[in-house]
């Protein structure tokens, strides 16, 4: 009895860091779920905008005068070539915002199988402590 | 007809704390959606006052103003070129624009942001939906609603329901016999009642079935909440008029069958195998569902034991007629509601609800649902009509 007593506390202790060492990383899973959040917000937005200036552009006779602000300066673009622009860009946020789909579909499979497992390991914590 | 279901108190599922912070969660999401909502209804009162300036630039061929210089200083001068203005379509898109252009580009930002406040709206209201969800799932969790939860097995409810059809249409010798028996019964406890008077032991004996009966009968109609009292006294008067008045023939049946499904539920709800007992109820369905309501608010609860020990009939016809009456007044509104509730819960119950409307719809279900509790209330209406009598 003695030595199972013994034996059952450094099982716990070596549980409570394997338990804490898989905290950290499902917290960790978490940030990056949130930051990926933020992103596709930011993306999100960044679509809406871009297709209002897009719709805007088709509005626009021919002969229309239509600028770009490329740092301090208003720079003169030729509308048909805004417009390229335009659209590839929305093309590249759509194709972001599908690529960052996936990496949280990823990632919040990973957060199920860390909560799980860490589940797992507090039920077998508390069975050992029961033991003890 | 032995079932087995489990019965969950909801406070056991879902904790007090739990629920509070769910609430909480919701309700922080809100205040965010009406933050943003805020913020956009700001940016589309800017774009009218802006396209109300556009549209007035162009009156006069050049506009005397004060030209801001630096943050803190002004300096006299005036606006040229009133009709020409350079419009930022977004991601660093210009365009040189007229005025009236302008207005157009301004009207068609002004819908874009309408649509995101109407999306907004939309998101609130899903979300105070959702908030009261919690809210009252709490509440239900505090007053300790139950959850009742049985597997419908399709076999064993058809066969049950057989049985009841069979009963009801099955031998009459059977029927009379079980009809003498119940009216006997019947008028033993008005003798016993006229006895007592006014007694209160049937009172209290109501109060306690309350107890029993009236949680798991908040399990059932577990979408309700807690204002449920007053109803569930209306229903439970109902059916134990309604049972007095099972003279009539016919109506008793449907009546009769009601209180099987009851008992049946009710078996279920207390987990007990009240097996054979049930059974014999059946059989004898037709007459006896009268007395066996009688019987259960009286004998509090223990309806099987009761409807079995029927002694000599007595005067049944004046008695009925009165409490028909009432019977089919009162209880009918309540039924309906009742019945849609019930049958969102359990699978027997509705199929009983079924074989019984087939016959006699509604009244069939109230009925039934109320032998459970059989309340005071309840129980002094009836006696007073029956002194009335």
């Amino acid at each position: 009895m003695a030595s199972s007593s013994a034996l059952a506390p450094a099982a716990v202790r070596e549980m409570q860091r394997d338990l804490e060492s898989q905290a950290n990383a499902l917290s960790k899973i978490q940030k990056d779920i949130s930051k990926n959040h933020e992103v596709r917000k930011q993306f999100t937005i960044q679509v809406g905008e871009n297709e209002l200036v897009l719709k805007e552009l088709e509005l626009l006779n021919d002969g229309a005068n239509v600028y770009k602000l490329i740092g301090p300066v208003l720079v003169k673009q030729d509308l048909a070539e805004a417009k390229a622009n335009v659209k590839k860009r929305i093309e590249y946020i759509s194709a972001e915002l599908k690529r960052m789909d996936r990496a949280l579909k990823d990632l919040e499979d990973k957060q199920n199988s860390k909560k799980e497992s860490i589940i797992r390991l507090q039920q077998k914590m508390q069975a050992v402590q029961a033991k003890a | 007809m032995a079932k087995k279901g489990t019965a969950t108190p909801l406070g056991a599922v879902f904790s007090q704390e739990e629920t509070r912070r769910a609430v909480a969660r919701v309700a922080q999401a809100v205040a965010d959606r009406r933050a943003e909502l805020g913020r956009v209804q700001g940016f589309f009162a800017d774009n009218a006052a802006l396209v109300s300036l556009v549209q007035r630039l162009p009156d006069e061929l050049s506009h005397e103003i004060m030209v801001p210089f630096g943050g803190a200083a002004f300096f006299p001068g005036s606006l040229i070129h009133t009709n020409q203005l350079l419009v930022l379509l977004g991601d660093g898109y210009y365009a040189d624009r007229s005025a009236k252009q302008t207005t157009e580009i301004l009207h068609r930002r002004g819908m874009e942001l309408e649509a995101q406040m109407e999306a907004i709206k939309a998101t609130i209201s899903d979300l105070e939906a959702e908030a009261k969800f919690f809210e009252s799932t709490a509440a239900e969790a505090s007053e300790g609603l139950v959850e009742i939860r049985e597997e419908y097995d399709e076999d064993a409810e058809i066969s049950s329901s057989k049985s009841d059809a069979s009963s009801s249409y099955g031998g009459m010798s059977d029927k009379d016999m079980e009809h003498a028996r119940n009216m006997a019964r019947l008028a033993e406890l008005e003798v016993e009642e006229n006895e007592s008077g006014n007694t209160s032991e049937e009172d209290g004996d109501d109060d306690d079935d309350d107890e029993g009966a009236g949680t798991s009968e908040d399990g059932e109609e577990n979408g309700d909440t807690s204002g449920d009292g007053s109803e569930h006294d209306n229903v439970s008067f109902s059916a134990s008029v309604s049972g007095s008045a099972g003279n009539n023939q016919s109506h008793g049946s449907t009546q009769l069958k009601s209180a099987l499904k009851k008992l049946g539920g009710k078996d279920m709800l207390k987990g007990a195998s009240l097996a054979p007992s049930a059974s014999t109820s059946k059989i004898n369905s037709e007459v006896q569902v009268p007395f066996r309501k009688a019987v259960s608010f009286k004998d509090d609860n223990r309806h099987v034991v009761s409807s079995l020990k029927s002694p000599s009939l007595p005067q049944d016809p004046n008695y009925p007629a009165v409490s028909q009456l009432t019977s089919d007044r009162a209880p009918s509104r309540d039924r309906n509601i009742i019945s849609s509730r019930q049958k969102a819960f359990t699978g027997s119950i509705v199929e009983h609800d079924d074989s019984l409307s087939a016959i006699q719809p509604p009244r069939s279900n109230d009925s039934g649902k109320a032998v459970s509790d059989a309340p005071s209330r309840p129980v002094s209406r009836f006696k007073m009509q029956k002194g009335g009598r």
